[in-house]
């Protein structure tokens, strides 16, 4: 009996410590699943740290600070500019750096730029942050703009407001400019198939990893990434388009600021841009199924002067895949519009 | 409203391909010893559930005791390596008249490998059921608290090379908490007995879980 109990004291013991023992890993600290923001204590990207209204906001910029600025906008909500540096990058002997300062900027929510919580995430504090990027890097206020994916409604949105400080325009395969015409898509967005296998793993995974902060929800939100959007075509085996990470939060609260209380996308950004007498140069994929060559070709109409380049081959990711030809396309676009305002 | 309307059409379609077998584990008013069955349903991801449970005979006052195991695995891909393992007991702790308030608890082990990780999770579970019961069949609440306590992960290189490479494999502790709160009915037909299940799904915190925020089963 002695021994019985002598031993049952030791395996609890041996359980016990080996239990101890074990190093474990809080999910909820930063670092650990998804990077940490400069906010957050980031090193290597501790240096481009910029605090603007009232956020601490991921930026890098690139070539001289004399020069007219471009500022990069970021697809999502919610992404943000890794899959957007190769536009800095030189190709056929070119670089926008050799002529613009580049200003790539991660919104507030997004990438390494510091997290908020819902009441700092509405469309109207995104403008004001814009306003603010372009007044701490353009001597004369004024940039141009190139966006992707949501980044060019964004940059639309903007224009909208600020037509004057926009110089000119690229937007990439624009999401949609109007609340109605997103309406008309959001059903051919993602696959919701419900034996689909992204949408089993990721409802799977929710007894892994709770979504009860920041870090957890951004993590999981990975796995929506690969094969949630089919009809957009994207290369996501070998060579996807990178993040830092994707935004949950900034996801959702910027998409509901644009929806009505029942949940239906309402927003106008395209209310004054016949205003805006620039020419804006759209791009798009001619994969794209959803948001591709004809829904741009409906877009374009809302701006008063606007022309629309297909680049061949490639879906969503054309920013990723095919810079060449975008920094090619872009290059030829600010051309024309430079010798516009001489000829002026 | 979405939900509900998701719910109810997931339900009648897994009542199409529903699958015979025998009894239920949970549902006091199966009197054999043992039985088998299969959930089909969205709990939380689309999923089969093989079980079989074997009711204790006692006198005294645990007199309704049932052990249960129960494996599950994802309809979506029949991936040997998505699955769940559950091993638990019930019992009536309260049974009245036509009313039944049953306590089940489990220990869990469950597995996944996806485009970001590998990953093997244990946990612990708890499973409130409480309702009238005649003769041939039962409606009753449930309430259930699904605990992670551990998820050991190992990072695929897809994530590594193209999103975060400094990303952490290893044990993470207390990483999730689930609550479900939901009804649930069946009729009861010789030694067969058909189940429905929905209800909503919540995180620890009340927040909605990623993926749906309900869940629906079909057992038979």
């Amino acid at each position: 009996m002695k021994k019985k109990k002598i031993l049952s004291i030791l395996l609890s013991v041996i359980v016990l410590l080996t239990i101890t023992s074990c190093e474990t890993i809080d999910p909820t600290e930063s670092g650990n699943l998804v990077p940490k923001t400069v906010s957050e204590g980031n090193v290597e990207h501790a240096s481009h740290q910029v605090e603007i209204n009232g956020s601490k906001l991921h930026i890098e910029t690139y070539g001289n600070p004399n020069n007219p600025v471009i500022v990069f906008l970021h697809g999502g909500p919610g992404f943000d500019f890794r899959r957007l540096l190769r536009l800095k990058e030189r190709y056929n002997s070119y670089s926008l750096a050799d002529e613009y300062y580049l200003v790539f900027w991660n919104q507030r929510g997004s990438g390494l730029s510091k997290r908020h919580d819902k009441n700092v995430l509405t469309q109207n504090v995104f403008v004001e942050d814009l306003r603010q990027v372009i007044d701490r890097y353009s001597s004369d206020g004024k940039a141009f703009l190139i966006g992707h994916s949501w980044g060019g409604m964004s940059a639309s949105l903007f224009m909208n407001r600020y037509p004057q400080k926009v110089n000119g325009a690229v937007l990439i395969e624009s999401g949609p400019l109007t609340g109605k015409l997103f309406e008309e898509i959001k059903g051919d967005l993602i696959d919701m198939n419900l034996s689909s296998e992204w949408l089993n793993d990721y409802a799977w995974n929710s007894q892994f990893f709770s979504s009860d902060e920041h870090e957890r929800m951004d993590y999981q939100m990975t796995l929506v990434y690969k094969e949630s959007l089919p009809k957009y075509h994207q290369e996501l085996e070998v060579d996807p388009a990178p993040f830092w990470r994707l935004g949950v939060a900034t996801s959702k609260y910027i998409q509901e600021d644009g929806m009505d209380s029942n949940g239906k996308f309402n927003f106008d950004y395209t209310s004054n841009l016949q205003s805006y007498k620039t020419k804006v140069l759209f791009i798009t994929g001619d994969l794209n199924e959803v948001i591709g060559k004809e829904f741009q070709g409906r877009q374009i109409s809302f701006f008063n002067n606007a022309e629309l380049s297909v680049i061949k081959n490639v879906g969503h990711d054309l920013d990723w895949l095919k810079p060449t030809e975008i920094i090619e396309l872009t290059h030829n676009y600010l051309n024309e519009i430079k010798t516009l305002k001489v000829t002026k | 409203m979405k939900n509900l309307i998701m719910s109810v059409f997931f339900l009648i379609i897994v009542m199409i391909i529903n699958v015979p077998t025998f009894g239920q584990v949970l549902t006091p008013n199966f009197k054999g010893k043992q039985s088998i069955y299969i959930n089909i349903g969205l709990d939380p991801a689309v999923l089969t559930t093989f079980g079989y449970s074997y009711r204790l005979s006692s006198e005294n006052f645990w007199k309704d005791i049932i052990l249960f195991g129960e494996a599950s695995i994802p309809v979506g891909e029949f991936e040997i390596n998505d699955y769940r393992i559950k091993v638990g007991i019930q019992n009536s702790l309260v049974n009245s008249d036509n009313w039944n308030f049953s306590l089940a608890g489990y220990f869990m082990v469950r597995g996944t490998e996806n485009s970001i990780h590998s990953a093997t999770n244990y946990g612990l579970g708890i499973l409130a059921l409480a309702g009238y019961y005649e003769s041939d069949w039962f409606s009753a609440f449930e309430l259930g608290y699904d605990k992670g306590i551990l998820t050991d992960i190992k990072h695929t290189d897809w994530y590594r090379d193209y999103f975060y490479s400094d990303v952490r494999d290893g044990l993470y502790s207390n990483p999730s908490g689930n609550i479900s709160l939901g009804l649930r009915g069946g009729y009861l037909i010789s030694d067969f007995e058909i189940t429905l299940r929905a209800g909503i799904a919540k995180t620890e915190m009340f927040n909605n879980p990623v993926g749906v925020p309900f869940y629906s089963t079909v057992c038979k």
